[in-house]
């Protein structure tokens, strides 16, 4: 089998087995998508007291919201044992995907399924049509930016849990820093000054995941979605690098790391 | 021991484990001024003036902000202890100790919010100064400011209570959890002041226990606040508090009565 035959084979699998309780998955994904709805009162509020935020108004709110959604339910549906992978290492259960012929970060990857996500990712089509006065010939460029913040929120967070490779007890610092980017990626951030500009451009990557694809398409700018797809293959080289940096520390018994 | 002595002990139980848990708490306090920065930069950017509110500036809707965000962070995510318990089996133990399970989650829940609400006032008031270039609350109202931020967090604890409960029946306390956390925010007020919503929204919002969990304490920046509002602020603050200690009770003995039948 080829790589993106197995990828998609692992894709597949990670998908259905999120559906083995069907209730409670649908409940999930319902609640999502209500819990983004209403959330999202608090901006409608806001531009009801409000004419814009310098320059952004609620479609560019929306379509920044959708975005932010779309990736995050995307990475959550696909990759949803990329938030367990801290806890992996330290319980020494990397194993079971060390043993595989294949290179272990997929199958780590797509060991968990968030079916939370799918809320998530309905939601963004409200965001982005209903409240962002999208078209559907937008539709191709939304969800192409959008699934590139995926890859990036993705990225991202191998780089967070890898630290587990070094660092003891980091299953609770990496959650804290995931929840910080994404609490980052659902804010405007076109009004920071440029020190914060920077960080969000490099440490933090938000900007790539929803302020360059809202200035993308709100200017039509093509050098800004080619910055966003080269952005999110960047970060995904430096992320397989760094895992497998910490790959080469891992000794199965981590759990006394944990202890000391 | 006496029961009461025992709630003592496990209050301070929560308040020392609190602060031996200093990166938690550093991480707390970096999320939590991230978020004001960023608000910040929002408010700051915000034509305040288009509102129509009299007196009302950036500077007191990022304070404003600064309580809603202690309020809401300093206790944590109680429901998710009490599911993981629940999903464990480790609650099990705790049906065994002489204080009741409940009570004794709620007491040391207290201690843990009660310094991360005193640390987190602290750095939040510095931050919001830093971060507004003024100095919007009244040096008489910082007590009683405090206190109506400690009710208000207490009563976010209480409901953890029973929304972690709902594991034991949906196998899952999320879907309740979302619901809540949400309500809390848009009918609370969480990012902008009750009396900037659509009068009807607004005027309901009030009406609501959200209300009194994060408005009532926030409201003390606001331009026009009165040291007799506080009266009010604490009066909806006990009822709700009243109102709320009532579910959690209610709640938790249809819990106990479903785990000694039928197990966790």
């Amino acid at each position: 089998m080829n790589t993106l035959g197995y990828l998609a084979t692992l894709a597949r699998h990670n998908v259905r087995a999120g559906f083995a309780q069907a209730r409670l998955a649908a409940t999930a994904a319902v609640v999502m998508f209500l819990n983004n709805l209403v959330f999202f009162v608090s901006w409608m509020i806001y531009f009801g007291n409000f004419s814009s935020l310098r320059g952004w108004t609620l479609k560019d709110i929306s379509v920044m919201y959708g975005i932010s959604a779309w990736s995050f339910g995307l990475m959550l549906v696909l990759a949803g044992g990329v938030r367990d992978i801290a806890r992996t290492i330290t319980d020494g259960a990397l194993d079971v995907h060390l043993g595989r012929p294949r290179h272990p970060l997929p199958s780590l990857l797509c060991s968990r399924s968030g079916v939370s996500g799918w809320g998530d990712m309905a939601s963004a089509f409200v965001f982005w049509f209903w409240f962002g006065d999208l078209t559907p010939a937008d539709l191709p460029v939304v969800v192409g930016l959008a699934s590139a913040g995926a890859a990036i929120l993705t990225a991202m967070m191998v780089v967070i849990q890898s630290a587990a490779f070094w660092v003891p007890k980091s299953a609770g610092m990496a959650d804290d820093l995931f929840n910080m980017l994404v609490s980052i990626t659902v804010y405007p951030q076109h009004t920071y000054g440029m020190v914060v500009r920077v960080l969000l451009f490099t440490v933090l990557p938000a900007a790539f995941i929803s302020l360059l694809p809202v200035e993308a398409i709100r200017e039509g700018a093509a050098w800004k979605a080619a910055a966003t797809i080269a952005a999110a293959v960047g970060y995904g080289w430096i992320a397989t690098w760094i895992f497998e940096r910490g790959l080469k520390r891992y000794t199965s018994g981590n759990k006394f790391l944990e202890v000391r | 021991m006496p029961r009461r002595e025992a709630l003592w002990a496990l209050i301070a139980l929560g308040w020392r484990r609190a602060a031996a848990d200093r990166f938690g708490i550093l991480a707390r306090l970096g999320f939590f001024v991230l978020i004001l920065g960023i608000f910040a930069a929002v408010f700051n950017a915000t034509p305040v003036a288009e509102a129509g509110v009299a007196g009302l500036k950036a500077a007191h809707l990022i304070w404003y902000l600064t309580i809603t965000e202690i309020v809401v962070l300093a206790p944590g995510y109680p429901s998710r202890t009490i599911e993981n318990d629940i999903q464990s089996g480790d609650i099990a133990a705790g049906l065994l100790r002489p204080v009741p399970y409940g009570l004794g989650f709620l007491a040391e829940q207290w201690g843990t919010t009660l310094y991360r609400a005193l640390v987190m006032s602290v750095t939040g008031a510095a931050a919001a100064y830093l971060l507004s270039g003024a100095w919007v609350l009244p040096l008489w109202s910082l007590p009683f400011t405090f206190a109506a931020i400690v009710l208000g967090c207490a009563m976010i604890v209480l409901v953890g209570l029973p929304v972690g409960y709902t594991c034991a029946w949906f196998g899952a306390s999320a879907p309740a959890f979302l619901v809540w956390q949400k309500s809390l925010f848009v009918f609370g007020g969480l990012m902008l002041p009750l009396t900037l919503y659509p009068s009807a929204l607004g005027a309901f919002a009030r009406a609501t226990p959200f209300a009194a969990i994060l408005y009532a304490p926030a409201s003390a920046v606001l331009p026009g606040f009165a040291p007799v509002d506080f009266a009010g602020v604490f009066a909806s603050q006990i009822v709700w508090l009243a109102a709320f200690a009532l579910l959690a009770w209610s709640i938790d003995r249809a819990a106990m009565l479903r785990f000694t039948r039928r197990g966790t």
